[in-house]
């Protein structure tokens, strides 16, 4: 059982028909497969933007109920759309095989020859079946002549494709999407900028759909910066307050150095690779591949070895047809990409934004800063998957980044006390886990855990979202507890979903794509060493994720009642009212009447609500929870591991096409034998799990916390370290920023530089000077006379002044033809002697001394003639001076020489001087 | 009167104007300075006209004629307004806007 | 062709202000001749397309070389009308708010349209000359029409004086160039200016007369550089611009910052390629291109730097458009080179459409932004104004950002094209500069923004609010059409572009003889 089979018995269950409210859709007709004009893509990632729209400009008129109906409603039709769209293009991939194997084909056939359609190398198709793959798109129009080189260009079209890669993450965009729109709509329920809020989110989703579906680089880069404006717009959306205003802004300048990465990446691409376009690159790649192999087989080096794959360029043939396989372009372009992913994805040392980001409203914590735009990174490099399976250098670096960020974010995570800061670490953390996935060549494990966390995560943020909602706006752990007798609901979802992060052994979807890309590290291909290093390092932080997740969910939910409710006196009765001991009724509502009070943490009605799931608010926010809690158990289903099911994964096997994998390039005996670690692999992962909870539960179950302040006492240097995160920022201050700001005391230039960023820098000194040309303007209009009287004697002048001279050349044939740079007015005078051929320098003044020539040549040249070319014959390898003398109307005179040498195609040419 | 007469009074008249444009400080006068250099190029239409024997210069002195008279009675009305806003008609007056 | 039919896209106009002059004297109480104008305006852009449509004839010696009616000058025509229109209608609403609505502005309009045309389609000194009055006279008037306003008074001032110093000197460089070849039309004259010159060995005197001619040639041409480079605002020809813009009505000033600059650029590419387009002229390295690529450096960076000091968004946008003139500077400067010149002159024409839709737009978003007696001029002013009110707020964002040149508006296509054109043609450094100085100009133009989003107004101060009119709310949208339509289709608009000027060097040859008629 896979995608494709359940697909087929939708299909076939609904007869390609569908009756809604009367009206019958012809199911056929909507998913039919044209091939480029699948306008419904045009829909799904313009509907969102129609709603930001709306809600931007009339969102005040419309009012709340109007603008969460625009909000939600485009996001929704946009998911119900990508829902249809993903069945086309499940449909699509079958088309072909039907017709192959005969139209009345049983479901079982269908879905066998499904089955084989997508595993297209098994049925060895043409090169271009398989380089094309599966998709289904929409190409309204041609966009722009992009350039690719001096004099080249590339088409950029508004194209949207969906194939399996884009289609996975446009159900999870759009899904998760729209569950926390409705969420929102509870969250933002008392904030006066509801509609602003929905026309960002709105904003984001369309920027993310643009990334995701776009078919080029430069539609990708659009909506990457598209999705980091609505994150900044977003992070910064109480922009009163000074310090969330600064998250903002931190994000923005980390974000931007990867940007630049990713710009700097995507520019040799196009130069070295000639495209944009993810499709023609992939053909590119191909090809230079495809070569490679031939070579390999003509000269029996044998098997298209990875470890091989770094020299492919260093053979000249290939390496003109496809630069971008030579390893250093192809890899300083792959490096800098992931540069982009590091900033995007916050991996380490870019990774800082992301937990200060944590001061936008959790909603968009958990949609942005957890499950769609940061695992951006891993979308593009599984897209540009097959372009980084080349260069194994650069993979090496990736699962070690990500290895490395997995461990170090776990270990902050472990002593943060505020709930989203150690979600955010946690994200980091799991990311680092994707990017693991990535760097071992098992792009679909790294993916599939995109996949899994964006559920668990999201619902992880939204119920922390929910505790703060309720809690009177507080996450500290330590002044919430016991929790779960008043949000049960809030309870039970995180409950899932922690085992889900934890790797909770064979229920939760969190265990089996967290063991895939454990199990890919532990049976690395190409560097088994690295791989094992990789894996232990995985299952450390794997560990430490178990432990801190544990911690967290313990302190939250279980024990004793919310401290702050305790500190302030109140005790509640088991009917849900409370009795202030404190102050008799000061706090004495009952849990009821709370939503009417409203109590979005940004109020602060009544500072110690007693918490709630009652109102119809927090009854918006729970809904969401039950359904991403659900998904992150029935995710499980798309991983299987192999072991299991003596399959790969259903989801790698659906993105077998669009998705490289390390796997693809050994032997089929190398599979099979890296197979057998998947079980020794996965020990480690349980014993990870087990460890961790089980520490975790004797910390603060049994001991109720007496061993970790023991041990925050035992070792406090290194605790109070680790709480402050590794003082990170603060490194980063002092290396980067604190000797700025000790020489800005000196130059109070350097001062805005610190305050404000390069940015600002810029911005300051361009500032000075249009201060320092302001005065010019003095108001008087003679002044201006003079300005104007003085500017053209000043043109005068440069007419007069000094001509310029510049040779071009061109060969032809056995002459060269020199030509001289026009001017008004100029006459030229040309020459040409022998060059000095015992010149003790190569200097073009020691083989053609400007000096002889004035001297003797150009005496004998006659009088100015208009004759810009000059023509010399190609002879003798020491070569001919040609010295040109352009003199200009008012008899100024420039010289330029060229030196033409026989037996070389080029010639020396120099511009001339007065 | 030869055609370099001609031209030299051109050039100087047309000196003459730029000069006054940037140094009188009656707007009448500057006005009248921007004439000059407007009557410096027609006259050089008009002698290079004559010289070569081809009406096509004359032809577009007149019209140079008619704009510039155009040119002067807008001219006048702006110094009116200048007036009407400061009582004199000094154009330093008009120095209001700056920077 | 009928010669009416051939003239209609200037007849209209210039007719149209006839009657709205009676019009005006006829009627009864002020006000109510915006729309007739906008009209008309756009009667004649649509006309302007109509002859494009029907292809314009090869033989246009009905003209006698005085004007060239070809697919460049109507796709000018049409940016000119079009920007007319729109800045009719802007100043239907802002005169009206402001009490100035004297009927006599709307006239002044479609005169000044009229003599924009004209600019842009002469092909005879004569007619440069007498376009370039014609639309400057009007706007003369237009710029001293809040006849109560010191301010105003000055601007109209300051603008006219030294406008009729770079006339006076345009009108001395066509007399000299008359001196030199005995023609004023530009075909006339080229051919005579670059005709093979005897040769110098055998005549001294010849020699000598070959070296004089060359000379006054340069002088005449240096001197039509700097009329032209002043009707653009060039730095440093620029000192009138912000003075005028600041002083002027705010309508007439989306007038002269849109299509004065518009016409002007027309004619000034037009005028250099036909005249001094040969390769001596048009020398890379010491002909005019060199020149005008300091002046473009300076343009650019002047109009950037300074428009960052300021405090009045009025201001901060006449030192925009000085700035932007220098990007339109550097299409012109890659124009002559041969193979990449026709896109780069087409990129031109993008760009002075894609300016005039865009800064239309942004000042008539400032427009809006200002009621009777609280004109909304200066940044402060606009504090938490997108806030308060969405959809004006998001009127201005989407024009600056189009300044600004963020993709997918129009702004981003028009600066790449331009840029894109300047690397082809070899110009490197400058193409370096002029991205340099778009992102110093993202500094001005965002400023805007963060006022208008994400800053408090002070305690007390007024608080802007848009007013309430018609006129302005279509001029809006019509920009906002165009600016969104071009951003998302560069590649259209850029061919159509491409085709006026690929339909301009098909029919020089034709111009030729019909010069070669007019001067016997």
């Amino acid at each position: 059982m896979n995608l494709p089979d359940i697909s087929q018995q939708l299909m076939a269950l609904a007869g390609d028909q569908i009756s809604v409210l009367g009206l019958r859709i012809n199911l056929g007709n909507l998913t039919d497969v044209t091939p480029d004009t699948y306008s419904v893509l045009g829909w799904i990632v313009w509907l969102p933007v129609i709603g930001a729209l709306i809600n931007g400009i009339w969102g005040k008129k419309l009012g709340r109920q109007g603008v969460y109906i625009a909000g939600i409603g485009a996001v929704g039709t946009s998911f119900l759309l990508s829902i249809l769209a993903f069945f086309t293009l499940l449909k699509s991939g079958h088309a072909p095989a039907e017709a192959a194997e005969g139209a009345n084909a049983s479901a079982g056939e269908a879905a066998h020859a499904a089955h084989h359609m997508l595993s297209f190398v098994a049925r060895a198709p043409s090169i271009q079946q398989v380089i094309d793959g599966v998709k289904v798109e929409w190409m309204p129009w041609d966009w722009f002549l992009a350039p690719t080189g001096p004099h080249t260009g590339e088409m950029i079209r508004m194209r949207y494709v969906l194939d399996p890669l884009s289609g996975v993450m446009l159900l999870v965009v759009t899904g998760v999407g729209t569950l926390i729109h409705v969420y929102s709509a509870g969250y933002m329920s008392h904030d006066a900028g509801y509609a602003r809020f929905f026309a960002y989110l709105n904003l984001f989703i369309f920027a993310m759909l643009n990334l995701i579906l776009g078919d080029s680089l430069v539609l990708l880069f659009l909506g990457w910066e598209g999705v980091g404006l609505a994150s900044y717009l977003l992070i910064g959306f109480w922009y009163h307050n000074a310090a969330y205003a600064f998250a903002g802004r931190k994000a923005f300048i980390v974000n931007r150095i990867g940007d630049a990465g990713l710009l700097m990446g995507m520019s040799i691409i196009a130069w070295k690779g000639g495209t944009y376009t993810f499709e023609t690159l992939r053909h590119h790649v191909a090809e230079g591949g495809a070569a490679w192999t031939a070579l390999t087989e003509h000269t029996g080096l044998g098997n298209f070895l990875i470890d091989a794959l770094p020299f492919v360029g260093s053979i000249p043939s290939i390496a003109s047809k496809m630069e971008l396989l030579n390893p250093t372009w192809g890899g300083l372009a792959c490096l800098l990409l992931f540069v982009g992913c590091c900033g995007k994805s916050a991996q380490f040392p870019l990774y800082v934004w992301l937990p200060d980001a944590m001061a936008g409203p959790t909603p968009v914590s958990a949609l942005i800063h957890a499950a769609t735009m940061v695992t951006a990174g891993i979308y593009l490099l599984c897209r540009l998957s097959f372009l980084f399976i080349h260069f194994t250098t650069v993979m090496n670096i990736i699962a070690l980044v990500g290895a490395f960020t997995a461990l170090f974010a776990a270990t902050i995570a472990v002593t943060q006390v505020e709930l989203k800061k150690v979600l955010a670490y946690s994200t980091v953390s799991q990311l680092g886990f994707m990017f693991i996935g990535c760097g071992v060549g098992a792009f679909s494990a790294g993916f599939f855990h995109v996949f899994t966390h964006a559920f668990f995560k999201a619902c992880m943020f939204l119920g922390a979202g929910a505790v703060m909602h309720a809690c009177g706006d507080r996450q500290d752990v330590r002044e919430l507890g016991g929790l779960r007798k008043y949000l049960p609901v809030t309870f039970w979802t995180f409950l899932v979903a922690t085992l889900a992060i934890i790797g909770t052994p064979f229920l939760f979807s969190g265990f089996y794509s967290k063991d895939e890309i454990l199990f890919r590290a532990f049976a690395h291909t190409w560097s088994p060493g690295l791989g094992k290093l990789v894996y232990g390092m995985g299952v450390l932080a794997a560990t430490l994720t178990s432990f801190y997740m544990s911690r967290v969910f313990i302190l939250t939910f279980l024990g004793e009642g919310p401290a702050y409710l305790e500190k302030a006196g109140i005790t509640v009765d088991a009917h849900g009212h409370a009795t202030s001991t404190a102050h008799d009724d000061a706090h004495g509502h009952d849990a009821h009447g709370h939503d009417a009070h409203g109590d979005d943490g940004h109020g602060h009605h009544d500072p110690n609500p007693i918490p709630s799931e009652a109102g119809i608010d927090m009854k918006l926010m729970v809904a969401p929870l039950v359904v991403l809690a659900t998904m992150a158990i029935v995710a499980s289903v798309l991983g299987l591991p192999h072991w299991m099911t003596h399959h790969e994964g259903m989801l790698a096997t659906f993105l077998e096409h669009p998705v490289a994998d390390g796997f693809q390039f050994v032997s089929e005996a190398t599979r099979t034998q890296r197979h057998t670690l998947e079980i020794p692999a996965m020990f480690g992962g349980i014993g990870a799990w087990a460890v961790g909870a089980g520490l975790a539960i004797w910390v603060y179950v049994s001991q109720k916390g007496e061993p970790a302040k023991r041990a925050s006492e035992a070792l406090p240097k290194l605790y109070s370290l680790v709480l402050a995160k590794w003082r990170i920022d603060e490194l980063y201050d002092l290396v980067f920023v604190r000797p700025l700001r000790g020489f800005a005391s000196f130059v109070a230039i350097f001062d805005r530089f610190v305050i404000d960023g390069l940015v600002n820098l810029v911005g300051f000194v361009a500032m000075l000077l249009g201060k320092l040309l302001r005065p010019m303007q003095t108001g008087a209009v003679q002044v201006y006379g003079a300005f104007i009287s003085v500017g053209a004697l000043a043109i005068f002048a440069w007419a007069v002044g000094a001509p310029a001279v510049v040779l071009s050349q061109r060969v032809d044939g056995a002459t060269a033809r020199i030509e001289a740079s026009g001017g008004p007015g100029y006459t030229y005078r040309w020459a040409s002697f022998e060059a000095n051929r015992d010149a003790t320098s190569d200097t073009l003044e020691a083989r053609c001394p400007l000096a002889e020539a004035a001297a003797t040549a150009l005496s004998h040249a006659g009088d100015g003639s208009v004759e810009t070319r000059h023509d010399e014959a190609l002879q003798g390898a020491s070569g001919r001076c040609v010295v040109v003398e352009a003199r200009n109307a008012f008899g100024r005179r420039a010289y330029a020489r060229a030196l033409v040498i026989s037996n070389n195609p080029g010639t020396i040419v120099v511009p001339g001087t007065n | 009167m030869t055609l370099a007469g001609c031209l030299t009074l051109a050039a100087a008249l047309f000196s003459l104007g730029v000069y006054g444009l940037l140094t009188r400080r009656q707007a009448v006068a500057v006005l009248v300075s921007v004439e000059l250099m407007a009557n410096a190029a027609n006259l050089c239409f008009v002698a290079f006209s004559r010289f070569r024997g081809d009406v096509t210069g004359q032809a577009l002195a007149v019209f140079a004629l008619a704009l510039t008279v155009a040119e002067v009675a807008v001219g006048l009305a702006l110094v009116i307004l200048l007036y009407r806003a400061h009582g004199d008609t000094r154009v330093d007056l008009a120095s209001e806007m700056k920077q | 062709m009928n010669l009416v039919l051939l003239l209609s896209p200037i007849l209209i106009p210039t007719v149209g202000a006839l009657v709205l002059m009676m019009l005006d004297a006829f009627q009864k109480e002020d006000g109510g001749l915006a729309m007739p104008t906008a009209l008309l305006h756009f009667t004649a852009a649509a006309m302007a397309l109509a002859l494009w449509q029907r292809g314009v004839p090869s033989d246009t010696s009905a003209l006698h070389g005085f004007l060239a009616i070809d697919k460049t000058s109507l796709f000018l025509d049409a940016t000119i009308a079009l920007g007319g229109g729109i800045a009719s209608l802007l100043a239907g609403g802002y005169l009206a708010e402001h009490k100035l609505d004297r009927g006599e502005y709307y006239p002044l309009i479609a005169f000044s349209t009229a003599g924009a045309m004209l600019l842009v389609s002469a092909s005879d000194m004569l007619m440069l000359f007498l376009g370039l009055e014609t639309m400057s006279l009007g706007v003369y008037a237009m710029t001293g029409f809040r006849r109560g306003s010191p301010r105003s008074a000055e601007a109209s001032l300051k603008y006219f004086l030294l406008g009729s110093f770079a006339a006076a000197l345009m009108l001395f460089g066509s007399a000299l160039l008359y001196a030199v070849t005995g023609h004023t039309d530009y075909a006339g004259i080229a051919e005579v200016l670059h005709a093979a010159p005897a040769n110098a060995a055998a005549d001294a005197a010849a020699a000598i007369q070959v070296v004089t001619r060359s000379r006054i040639s340069i002088l005449a041409m240096l001197l039509i550089v700097i009329a032209m480079a002043f009707k653009v605002g060039a730095v440093p020809f620029h000192m009138w611009t912000p003075d005028a813009y600041e002083g002027a009505p705010t309508s007439t000033m989306a007038y002269m910052s849109s299509v004065v600059k518009a016409a002007a650029f027309g004619a000034f590419a037009r005028v250099m390629l036909a005249v001094y387009g040969d390769a001596a002229s048009a020398g890379s390295a010491a002909g005019w291109p060199a020149m005008l690529a300091w002046v473009a450096v300076a343009t650019m960076t002047v109009g950037n730097l300074v428009a960052l000091t300021q405090t009045s968004v009025k201001r901060m946008l006449a030192y925009s458009s000085i700035a932007h003139a220098g990007y339109v500077l550097l299409g012109v400067i890659a124009a002559p080179r041969e193979g990449t010149g026709t896109t780069a002159y087409a990129s031109v024409l993008f760009y002075l459409l894609a300016y005039t839709v865009s800064n239309m737009g942004a000042v008539g978003a400032l427009i809006l932004a200002g009621r009777r007696g609280a004109e909304s001029v200066s940044y402060d002013d606009l504090a938490g104004y997108a806030r308060r009110h969405p959809a004006a707020g998001f009127a201005m964002t989407l024009f600056l950002l189009s300044l600004t040149g963020v993709p997918p508006t129009v702004g981003f296509f028009a600066k790449f094209y331009v840029i894109r054109a300047t690397l082809d043609a070899g110009y490197t450094a400058l193409a370096l500069i002029a991205v340099v100085n778009s992102a110093v100009s993202a500094y001005y133009y965002l400023g805007v923004l963060v006022k208008m989003y994400m800053r408090d107004p002070a305690p007390g101060a007024a608080l802007a609010s848009p007013m309430r009119s018609g006129y302005v709310t279509v001029a809006i949208l019509t920009a906002a059409v165009f600016v969104v339509w071009m951003g998302v289709m560069p590649e259209r608009w850029l061919d159509l572009a491409r085709e006026a000027v690929g339909a301009a060097t098909a029919a020089a040859p034709s111009a030729a003889t019909a010069g070669g008629n007019a001067a016997p």
